[in-house]
């Protein structure tokens, strides 16, 4: 058999293997995005009601719409915020935890916990904690002096963004802590003892040598973390259902209203395909900008998984 | 030959019995568990009876309850039977998915006298399209013990009295607060605050013509009512839903709520207080006269989604067997007691329904609630016909988001009724 028979087997096979996930990701992904590409051109109030092609006057409407402009601000300062925070504290902790101390098995094991908890119980649980009255942040905090009134985290429309940015960030800190632990595997001891010897401090190190090995990595995690983050909706909606007022109204649960509980699944479809638009928009202008991090990043996962 | 023959006939005749089986789905959205084994003991029975029938029951939460029905009929996989509020009506109603049931509706009421008031949210178009299962309204529900020990000595029966006795109540180094009112973007928000807008004399929200006629007095005097009682309230009643204003009562946070009967079995086991302390009263009204007796109502109906015609026979000879006496008082009295009310007039229902073993002891809270049944009203059904954009008023929760921004904002109530008519003519 010559080498081009065996190339020209091996790409049948390779067509064949990957065909069943493009034929789902088709049937899961594409045709529902058409679908509501389809929709989003109708005047359709509920699913499956009677409707005409009104062409492009729900796009027109929503940009027209202050509800839904101020939406896409409040989701890109969700994202922004959600981005910065958890990445400084899961890097601060994937940094502690990968110094040598005792319990650093356990430590690396079970941080990984809040990551598996149920976006419902973990809605639950800080909806309880945060209580003006009987929750355990406010009473602990005025038993201590700290405050006199209790603090209104989720009804005061000026810090309930910030709650559930920390409660988003508690569920996600850890799984991001688990990704730089593995970049930080990757690390050559030999370039810190080097620096060592060279006389670098902790500070220099983690400068010169962490940071740019762990920059591949960064990428990668803010491309995810930002198409992650802005379309977080259970945890926004189970807390606040987008209140107080508009307050935490990011796109995702102002379309979830419109459609749901507006009744107008068509001008949803199109501020959903709007919203599609910007994330693929920022994918491919991110990816671009940064394409040899992606290259390299590429790389040290290969090197891990070998 | 003789054994083979015998096997053949009875094969024959399971078929035959499997052939004349008609399967029915009925689906409803009360989820809890002591609702849902209430009715699988309703469809049990009625399983029996009717051999030629399967009834089953599926059960969806309120939260995906439209996403799930709409998407059923969009599949043609629709059931049978689909529970339904007033406004969750007139969305599905567009779908095309629900047929006229007054065929059903006729046959069911030569067995069973149907209360007019829970049938009248379903007329429109000369048709009736659901047949109603059980009402809810909502009552002014009290701590008789912070009552006594403030030394009030009777339910508030104005709304002047009710916030002097919510002020009165309201001791925040107790973490104890007169009135828990929801001020959130919710359905709880959205009951409680029409129920005091009626109270004040403002229930119909549209004209004859379906246009908003909210911005009125009697709704800007509800709303100072409310802001004024939002400064009885705990401090986050911003983020306040059902299970908050039920705990806040039940816990001793709160001594007033506007609810539903809805939690007897959560005050015997939570509250360390007995029966005869949870107090019960009228939506009171203001002195001046300018309102009405007047509270929420919901008549929780099912709409016939099969035109099937031997299908829609079952179906009225399941909901007939449903509210006869006997099953019907049984199943209110265990489903959810207090919460769900009749929607049948019959004497021998209340009796069944009040030797519940729960609800034997709140017979005077529950009586209460059949005494002010005649005295209430739906958003939206109020004039000639529905207007389709109730739905909106209500899915979107128009009057607590009014509510909402009067708090937040501190605008005036006369801006935030202003705010919430230009939220009811803005649906397109």
């Amino acid at each position: 058999m010559s080498q081009q028979d065996f190339k020209s087997r091996d790409s049948k096979l390779g067509l064949f293997l990957v065909l069943p996930p493009v034929l789902l990701v088709i049937l899961v992904v594409i045709l529902p995005i058409l679908s509501g590409v389809q929709i989003s051109f109708t005047s359709q109030r509920v699913v499956g009601s009677e409707y005409e092609m009104v062409g492009l006057k729900n796009y027109l409407d929503l940009f027209g719409d202050k509800n839904f402009i101020a939406s896409l601000g409040r989701s890109a300062v969700w994202v922004l915020a959600n981005g910065f925070f958890q990445t400084f504290v899961a890097l601060l902790i994937a940094l502690l935890i990968n110094q040598p101390f005792k319990g650093q098995n356990f430590a690396r094991t079970w941080i990984i916990l809040p990551w598996a908890v149920p976006a419902a119980v973990t809605a639950i649980l800080w909806r309880w904690m945060f209580d003006a009255t009987s929750g355990i942040i406010n009473t602990s905090m005025m038993g201590l002096g700290m405050i006199e009134k209790p603090a209104l985290f989720l009804a005061n429309p000026e810090i309930a963004g910030i709650s559930l940015t920390f409660v988003n960030s508690w569920r996600y800190v850890p799984f991001l802590t688990i990704i730089f632990l593995a970049s930080l595997a990757s690390v050559p001891e030999e370039e810190y003892e080097a620096a060592r010897v060279d006389g670098a401090g902790v500070w220099l190190q983690f400068k010169s040598i962490t940071i740019p090995n762990l920059l591949p990595t960064l990428t990668v995690l803010g491309l995810v973390g930002t198409l992650w983050a802005s379309n977080v909706f259970d945890i926004i909606w189970m807390m606040t259902r987008g209140g107080p007022g508009v307050s935490t109204t990011t796109v995702p649960v102002l379309m979830y209203d419109t459609a749901f509980y507006g009744y107008n699944i068509s001008k949803a479809s199109a501020g959903a395909i709007i919203f599609l638009f910007i994330l693929i928009i920022f994918a491919l202008v991110f990816i671009i900008l940064n394409r040899r991090q992606f290259i390299m990043a590429n790389e040290t996962f290969k090197d891990l998984s070998k | 030959m003789k054994v083979f023959s015998m096997i053949f006939a009875s094969i024959m005749l399971t078929i035959n019995v499997e052939a004349k089986t008609i399967q029915l789905t009925m689906q409803h959205m009360e989820q809890p568990p002591s609702r849902v084994e209430a009715m699988q003991v309703v469809v049990d029975k009625f399983n029996a009876k009717y051999p030629q029938y399967r009834m089953k029951q599926n059960v969806v939460g309120w939260g995906e309850a439209y996403s799930r029905v709409t998407a059923q009929v969009e599949a043609g996989v629709g059931v049978d039977l689909q529970q339904a509020i007033p406004a969750f009506f007139t969305a599905i109603r567009r779908t095309g998915g629900v047929q006229p049931a007054t065929g059903v509706f006729n046959k069911v009421a030569k067995e069973v006298k149907f209360i007019e008031a829970y049938v009248d949210q379903y007329r429109a178009d000369d048709e009736i399209w659901a047949i109603p299962a059980f009402g809810m309204l909502e009552l002014l529900m009290y701590n008789k013990k912070h009552f006594e020990e403030a030394g009030i000595s009777h339910p508030p029966k104005t709304t002047e009295e009710v916030l002097a006795a919510a002020k009165k109540l309201t001791i925040p180094s107790k973490g104890q607060y007169g009135f828990a009112l929801p001020a959130s973007d919710t359905l709880a928000g959205t009951q409680s605050i029409y129920t005091w807008m009626g109270a004040f004399g403002g229930k119909k929200i549209f004209d004859d013509n379906c246009r908003p006629t909210v911005n009125n007095p009697h709704n800007i005097k509800a709303y100072t009512f409310l802001k004024e009682l939002a400064k009885y309230s705990p401090p986050d009643i911003g983020a306040y839903a059902w299970a908050e204003v039920e705990g806040a009562l039940v816990s001793g946070k709160a001594s007033m709520i506007t609810f539903k009967n809805a939690f007897m079995n959560s005050w015997i086991n939570n509250s360390g207080l007995g029966a005869s302390d949870l107090g019960a009263a009228p939506i009171p009204v203001p002195s001046d006269g300018s309102g009405e007796r007047f509270s929420l109502s919901y008549s929780n109906a099912f709409m016939v989604m099969t035109d099937d015609p031997e299908k829609q026979e079952g179906l009225a000879k399941f909901m007939a067997f449903w509210l006869k006496p006997k099953i019907y008082g049984e199943w209110l009295g265990t489903s959810e007691p207090g919460l769900f009310l009749p929607v049948t007039e019959n004497a021998e229902t209340n009796r069944i329904m009040f030797s519940a073993p729960v609800l034997s002891q709140f017979k005077k809270q529950h009586q209460m609630s059949l005494d002010e049944a005649p005295y209430t009203g739906m958003y939206g059904f109020m004039q000639n016909n529905y207007c389709p954009t109730v739905g909106q008023f209500e899915g979107q929760n128009f009057t607590a988001k009014a509510m909402e921004k009067m708090i937040i904002e501190d605008i005036s109530p006369k801006e935030a009724v202003e705010y919430l008519e230009e939220l009811m003519l803005n649906v397109n």
